[in-house]
């Protein structure tokens, strides 16, 4: 199945390709709305995700137009796009969209609003073209950071300072593996991940300094499967993850 | 004319960060905000027009722009402010002028972003003027947002 993109920022474009990348669809991409109306002409494609605000010709009109050209009066359109003035929505709706994403976005809403409109079981996305979801919670910044930068490639990072979105995170991706630092997080996060997350099958690695290596050992007894030691190089953190 | 918050406003660029880049903002809580050196600043702004009439600008230094892209592209950081820089700079403003316009009511819409490297310029609304500003930190970087609003209202 493909699927065309068409937003002037080469960021949102490629944000899209990574998260529809374990479906397996061919995406094609366009930056503005002359170039997104040509594609879809001559691509036909099984969806079009569609921006308003760009140069040459807008969102709105390239809609307009596809409705207005026979050969793509009846291409599905999703829109994503910072614009949510209720009168432009009512517009668009009226031209006919499958539906509308507002930015800003998360992978998963996205991934299934997909889904839906291509009718693609989210069950059957073949699992070896997924990255394993690591969920990180550390009230450092500077940590998360450079979480994100060794396990670039390697892993698909959920990272967050705050436990409350942890517990979201978790109900959302079902990371395989969490890394929790002791301090921020500890025991009582992982329990609740364990019972209200869905986590209870997941890896959970402890994070600390070694001057607490006493609390380490008792979070080992309490459930954690591993321990890993600010500070940390990249093969290290791999090998304590498992990913 | 609307009383602009700057609650919102930090909210709408919280928002943001948090959706798109699982990153948490905190208020610099009245820490005296940075001097970017002239050559170092990238700065961005998103229009928005109608019952509305204003503009919100994004300012940050070069280093915290490039961080951003690097983040935002799962790449290598960028050495320097490029067309990829620019865009992700763009493009977070325009997410962040889209959520804050929720908090205005009537109808307005957005402009296309406008990004400027350094600081040897001066931009103004006809008859506007920078209403609010908040400065919020991530890893000890600024990210410095601002409402410049319009004295006129657009059409009904």
């Amino acid at each position: 199945m493909k699927v065309l993109t068409v937003d002037d920022s080469r960021m949102i474009r490629t944000l899209v390709r990574k998260y529809l990348a374990p479906l397996q669809l061919e995406i094609l991409e366009a930056a503005d709305g002359q170039a997104g109306l040509e594609a879809a002409a001559k691509e036909k494609p099984d969806l079009i995700i569609l921006d308003v605000n760009m140069p040459v010709v807008n969102g709105s009109e390239m809609l307009k137009l596809l409705r207005e050209n026979p050969e793509t009066r009846d291409l599905k359109v999703l829109m994503l796009t910072a614009e949510s003035a209720e009168k432009l929505v009512l517009e668009l709706i009226k031209l006919g969209i499958s539906d509308y994403i507002v930015k800003p976005f998360e992978e998963e809403l996205l991934v299934k609003k997909v889904c839906k409109i291509l009718k693609i079981d989210p069950t059957r996305v073949s699992a070896e073209n997924s990255l394993t979801k690591v969920l990180v919670v550390d009230d450092n910044e500077s940590i998360l950071l450079v979480v994100r930068k060794f396990l670039a490639g390697v892993a698909d990072v959920l990272a967050t300072s705050n436990p409350e979105k942890a517990l979201q995170l978790a109900s959302q991706h079902h990371p395989r593996v969490a890394l929790l630092d002791l301090e921020t997080a500890g025991v009582e996060l992982a329990n609740l991940l364990k019972r209200e997350g869905g986590l209870n099958g997941s890896r959970f690695v402890c994070l600390t300094t070694r001057s607490n290596a006493e609390k380490a050992e008792r979070a080992m007894a309490d459930g954690f499967a591993d321990v890993l030691f600010k500070p940390f190089d990249k093969e290290t953190l791999i090998q304590a993850l498992g990913v | 004319m609307v009383e602009v918050m700057g609650g919102e406003l930090t909210q709408a660029v919280q928002q943001v960060f948090s959706s798109m880049f699982g990153l948490s903002l905190t208020p610099s809580d009245g820490q005296p905000l940075p001097n970017f050196p002239p050559d170092r600043k990238v700065s961005a702004a998103v229009g928005i027009s109608g019952d509305w009439n204003g503009m919100v600008l994004l300012e940050c230094s070069s280093d915290t722009a490039c961080h951003l892209a690097g983040i935002m592209m799962g790449g290598e950081r960028p050495e320097k402010v490029d067309e990829v820089v620019r865009d992700v700079v763009g493009e977070i403003t325009n997410m962040v002028a889209g959520t804050f316009k929720n908090s205005i009511p009537g109808h307005s819409l957005l402009t296309l972003p406008c990004v400027i490297e350094g600081a040897d310029y001066s931009m103004e609304i006809i008859q506007g003027k920078r209403t609010c500003t908040e400065a919020l930190l991530f890893d000890g970087e600024w990210i410095i947002l601002s409402i410049v609003q319009g004295n006129g209202h657009g059409r009904r």
